[in-house]
């Protein structure tokens, strides 16, 4: 870890009063008033050792999970956030407090150095979907995020100095939600050691983004994801340049990132991570497209597959996809080793989802995989072939729709007299191409 | 279910095709019923997004969480319809 990384580790905001911290309703909210609304959060939070926010708003949210760690409380984040799944988490974490926007809070003296309660203890746990169907908790001491936090301004800085731009005012939105490690790292634990003004509320769509993105007189990064971008290619961009803007959750292809750049007058920083860790590596998918991975890890390659060492966990994290090295800390993605698949920044395992598949009562026989990218206007949808004579496809939607996040039930769902196996019992990707293709 | 009226049944055919739906014939969608419910289509935030651009390209209408009541907007095809049918300088 560099030099300057290394200060005020327990702080949890250490950041200039300037810009304002964030920009909510039409109006700043300065930094003074961030400090005291995690203060008035913090004594208004229910005696748990867990919590679990329940709201959707950015600010609320960042202001929560900070009050959280002021009192050595566990920020729970699941990225299912149906009330039955929240309930049943809270439930397994010996009855864990449900944060909304309810929780009241009264104004009080407030210390403007707030620290983390515990630096060393557990701060959050962030949930992915393992392959048996339990979600796999990654725990996150406030100690790593926050050394995390001060690495990826380092480079942010590193990043609009290419670009030419002033480094004291970053107007940051975004796109992802906050309870993701992709959005945790970059507009909650960010803004509270950059001088970043965030912009809470409503940028979904493309016209909201770029409307959010004119707020800002100055410098601005946008953090996103390649299915966001697709969408602001079909809108009218911003009327300002946008100075960098951040990908993440599936690697951008040369000819997206081309279009973008143009379009949004911006620079493309494609970023790649992994939830036992978070942000990893960077690339720029046109000039420089392996993979440089962040100075603070260490690397250790064998056979193709990496694995990255960091002084916050006990054992280094082998990743999931696999490499060629090409420099001391740059590599090329080679392909996926392992059956997760992303889409809108959620994870799920093929696996799970083929076992929940042939699960259904009347699914004799049936696949959910991935096609790939049909082109530029399309979402990463899976698809499945299906053999079940006695059910419709949308029988069969509704009945995986119970059981997984809308976002991994497959589309479209393909009904077939037998599936075309093999010898080995495995699908050849040709054959499910041929078939699907077919109408 | 309530009928489709010819404005509706050409956005319904927008969204079967746009997110392809395929086991969903788009005369079937009823206008009055909650898309994105599990028991009407099972959409979600990413369809959301896809008809939005969709409709951005087909109508030149830019869809705004900050219009009043997104939520009223996107809840049934009659309602997006609507909304889409009142944005649209050269109609549908």
């Amino acid at each position: 870890m560099a030099d300057s990384d290394a200060g005020r580790r327990d702080a949890l905001v250490a950041r200039p009063v300037n810009p304002p911290f964030a920009f909510r309703d039409g109006a700043f909210v300065s930094v003074a008033r961030f400090i005291q609304d995690i203060a008035d959060h913090a004594r208004a939070l229910p005696d748990r050792r867990y919590v679990v926010d329940a709201s959707g708003d950015r600010y609320d949210f960042t202001v929560r999970f900070l009050a959280a760690i002021h009192r050595a409380k566990v920020n729970l984040l699941p990225s299912q956030r149906d009330p039955d799944a929240l309930r049943s988490l809270c439930q397994a974490y010996g009855d864990a407090a449900i944060l909304d926007a309810t929780a009241a809070a009264s104004r009080g003296a407030c210390d403007q150095e707030l620290p983390a309660g515990d630096p060393d203890g557990l701060a959050a746990i962030a949930f992915t979907s393992g392959t048996t169907g339990d979600a796999q908790a990654h725990p996150k001491t406030w100690a790593m995020l926050a050394a995390f936090r001060n690495v990826h301004w380092r480079y942010l800085s590193q990043w609009l100095g290419e670009r030419g731009a002033a480094t004291d005012a970053i107007g940051l939105v975004a796109t992802v939600p906050p309870w993701h490690m992709y959005g945790l790292e970059w507009t909650v634990l960010l803004p509270t050691i950059a001088p970043v003004t965030l912009h809470c509320g409503g940028a979904f769509y493309p016209k909201d983004v770029a409307a959010a993105l004119d707020r800002f007189d100055w410098p601005t990064l946008l953090v996103t994801t390649p299915t966001h971008l697709r969408a602001m290619l079909k809108s009218p961009p911003p009327a300002k340049p946008v100075t960098l803007t951040m990908c993440a959750t599936a690697p951008l292809d040369a000819t997206l990132t081309r279009r973008v750049e143009q379009h949004l007058a911006t620079r493309i920083i494609d970023l790649y991570g992994c939830s036992e860790i978070g942000s990893l590596a960077t690339r720029h998918p046109i000039d420089a497209p392996a993979w440089s991975f962040f100075d603070c890890f260490g690397l250790d390659f064998d056979d193709g597959r990496l694995a990255v060492e960091t002084p916050f966990l006990p054992r280094p994290v082998t990743l999931a996809d696999t490499f060629a090295r090409v420099g001391s800390h740059e590599f090329r993605m080679e392909g996926r080793a392992s059956d997760i698949v992303k889409i809108g920044g959620k994870r799920e395992s093929l696996a799970k989802l083929n076992n929940l598949l042939l699960a259904i009562p009347g699914v004799d026989d049936g696949v959910v995989y991935q096609p790939e990218s049909l082109g530029l206007a399309d979402v990463d949808r899976l698809a499945a072939v299906v053999v079940a004579p006695r059910l419709d496809a949308s029988a069969i939607r509704a009945e995986l729709a119970k059981r997984v996040d809308s976002a991994f039930v497959p589309r479209p769902i393909r009904l077939v007299d037998s599936l075309p196996r093999q010898e080995s019992s495995k699908l050849s990707a040709d054959a499910l191409r041929r078939l699907v293709a077919r109408r | 279910m309530a009928s489709q009226t010819t404005e509706e049944s050409k956005m319904a055919k927008l969204i079967v095709e746009v997110l392809n739906l395929e086991d969903v014939a788009p005369d079937e969608i009823d206008p009055e019923a909650i898309m994105f419910e599990d028991d009407g289509l099972g959409l979600d935030s990413i369809d959301a997004l896809e008809i939005a651009v969709a409709i951005a390209e087909e109508f030149d209408v830019h869809i705004s969480a900050e219009d009043e009541a997104t939520k009223d907007i996107f809840a049934t095809l009659r309602n997006l319809t609507a909304h889409v049918a009142q944005e649209a300088d050269g109609g549908f």
